[in-house]
């Protein structure tokens, strides 16, 4: 009897170091999505992030499909980080991470191993030198969308200046009346595609030809793209071509 | 008297009850040890969505149980042939009726125990942990912003939940004393007694409904407004006490109606 006993003890005590030491999917995903504030700063996981200063300029990549984070204080327990914590997108592989407050300013903290290289584009004088665009990456299989940036060349940002500079205006009357498609939009950013301006060009084309587009107020003018340089433009819309083409043929 | 008719009250409730726990506890250990083999595959998530299934079942079989089975009990003891041995202990209605009723809130209890038990089973280790660790948190938060009001609280729904138990079984017991007067189908006459309450029931609330939209405005709603808005504990409190004496009242009359029956009218099998 004293046996069966000891037996049966010694089971339930393997059973539940066991159990223990096992645990669970949901909440290991939590605790991976639990940052802990210390002092301003945000510890996730093994990986610290650095209040940054407010910056005009710096907009990373985010929008509101983005991986969300929930940063409590230190007591607050994993269960309840979401319901009490502050949400955070994570950005660019998990750089940044942005909390955007009731009057939509952003609050971004940066990895402490990028951070040096973040403050120096924030302190020294940044030159907005470059365009990129934003485009749908659509996945085939499950068709779930993700926005896609090209950061254009240096050749190519001379080419956009040169067009806008020097390139024919033309003034249409009533768009609606052509045939025209309105393809991307260019904006301004710095060699770090997080630091934007608010300058922005559009690509059309109207009646076959390419056109930026530029608006300020509500003057709209229209500069044509040379002959020279079309082929300049057609490889910058590769990558929108290549994307556009594939949603039309996998979607509905 | 009473003592040993307490004592094989818990006995007989006992030896339903007890198997059925075995088999919650059963239930909750092979779900724990599932979730040991925890992976992103199909078959894993179909499994362990079964014994959570399982699990979950089984918590309301073991109420159901508590429930069903307290008044059976008190149905059989009483308005069978077993009533005819009930009736000749020197007991009187009164004391059977408490001691079932008293018999019956104490295993709801201790069901409502075997249930978090049967928690700490299915969810033993990390996730046990991290669910005490939100608990202890919340409380401390509401015992901060609430002080010694959250301590009342917390009694004044535990009697709250004693005098609703008490007065359902009571109710139970009300609907099979009138039941029992019936010369036949005397469980269907039951059935048809508690339906009848239900309609009756629903009655006068939509005749207090009319009556408060017909004559409400004779009532200071806005005092009583402001009062709840300018105390928010002491108003909890107030809705509480007065919840209970409610439910008392109910419970009380119930009792009356049904030791009436039994002292009077009793018309066993």
């Amino acid at each position: 009897m004293k046996k069966v006993l000891r037996i049966s003890f010694l089971f339930i005590l393997v059973i539940s170091l066991c159990l223990s030491l096992c645990s669970c999917q949901l909440i290991d995903d939590a605790r991976a999505a639990h940052g802990i504030y210390t002092d301003k700063n945000i510890q996730l996981g093994e990986d610290k992030y650095i209040l940054l200063p407010y910056s005009y300029n710096l907009r990373p990549n985010y929008d509101y499909s983005s991986d969300t984070i929930y940063a409590t204080e230190p007591d607050v327990p994993v269960l309840l980080s979401s319901m009490l914590g502050t949400p955070l997108y994570k950005s660019n592989d998990g750089v940044f991470l942005i909390t955007v407050d009731d009057e939509l300013i952003e609050t971004i903290y940066c990895k402490e191993d990028k951070y040096q290289e973040i403050i120096k584009y924030i302190e020294n004088p940044i030159y907005l030198n470059r365009y990129y665009y934003e485009y749908t990456v659509q996945d085939k299989k499950t068709y779930e969308s993700s926005s896609e940036y090209y950061l254009l060349t240096k050749e190519e940002t001379s080419v956009i200046d040169e067009i806008i500079r020097d390139g024919e205006v033309y003034e249409f009357e009533d768009l609606s009346l052509k045939n025209y498609e309105i393809l991307v939009t260019l904006n301004n950013c710095a060699d770090n595609i997080n630091f934007k301006g608010d300058l922005y060009y559009d690509i059309y084309t109207i009646e076959g030809y390419y056109f930026l587009v530029e608006t300020d107020n509500e003057l709209v003018v229209y500069h044509r793209v040379p002959d020279k340089h079309i082929q300049t433009i057609k490889s910058i819309l590769a990558d929108y071509y290549l994307n556009e083409n594939n949603s039309y043929i996998d979607g509905f | 008297m009473v003592k040993k008719l307490f004592k094989y009250e818990f006995l007989a409730f006992l030896r339903v009850w007890l198997p059925t726990l075995a088999v919650l506890f059963g239930i909750s250990l092979i779900g724990r040890i599932i979730q040991i083999f925890e992976t992103d595959s199909t078959v894993y998530q179909i499994i362990n969505g079964f014994s959570i299934f399982t699990y979950v079942v089984a918590i309301f079989v073991l109420l159901g149980v508590a429930t069903v089975f307290s008044i059976v009990r008190f149905y059989k003891n009483l308005f069978t042939g077993e009533g005819y041995l009930s009736f000749t202990l020197p007991v009187t209605p009164t004391q059977h009726i408490l001691v079932k009723a008293f018999t019956a809130i104490a295993m709801h209890f201790a069901t409502l125990v075997a249930i978090l038990i049967s928690f700490c089973i299915f969810t033993f280790g990390d996730v046990f942990l991290e669910f005490s660790k939100a608990g202890n948190y919340l409380f401390a938060i509401a015992l901060k912003d609430l002080k010694f009001h959250l301590i009342f609280y917390i009694l004044e729904c535990l009697v709250l939940f004693t005098a609703i138990l008490l007065s359902q079984f009571l109710f139970y017991a009300t609907c099979i004393s009138i039941g029992q007067l019936f010369k036949k189908n005397r469980v269907l006459a039951a059935v048809g007694v508690y339906f009848g309450f239900y309609m009756l029931s629903q009655i006068l609330s939509t005749i207090f409904t009319v009556l408060f939209a017909v004559f409400g405005e004779y009532i200071p709603i806005e005092k009583i407004s402001n009062f709840f808005t300018a105390h928010p504990q002491a108003s909890v409190h107030i809705i509480f006490c007065a919840l209970i004496l409610l439910t008392l009242i109910s419970a009380v009359i119930y009792f009356f109606v049904t030791k009436t029956i039994i002292k009077r009218k009793l018309n066993l099998e």
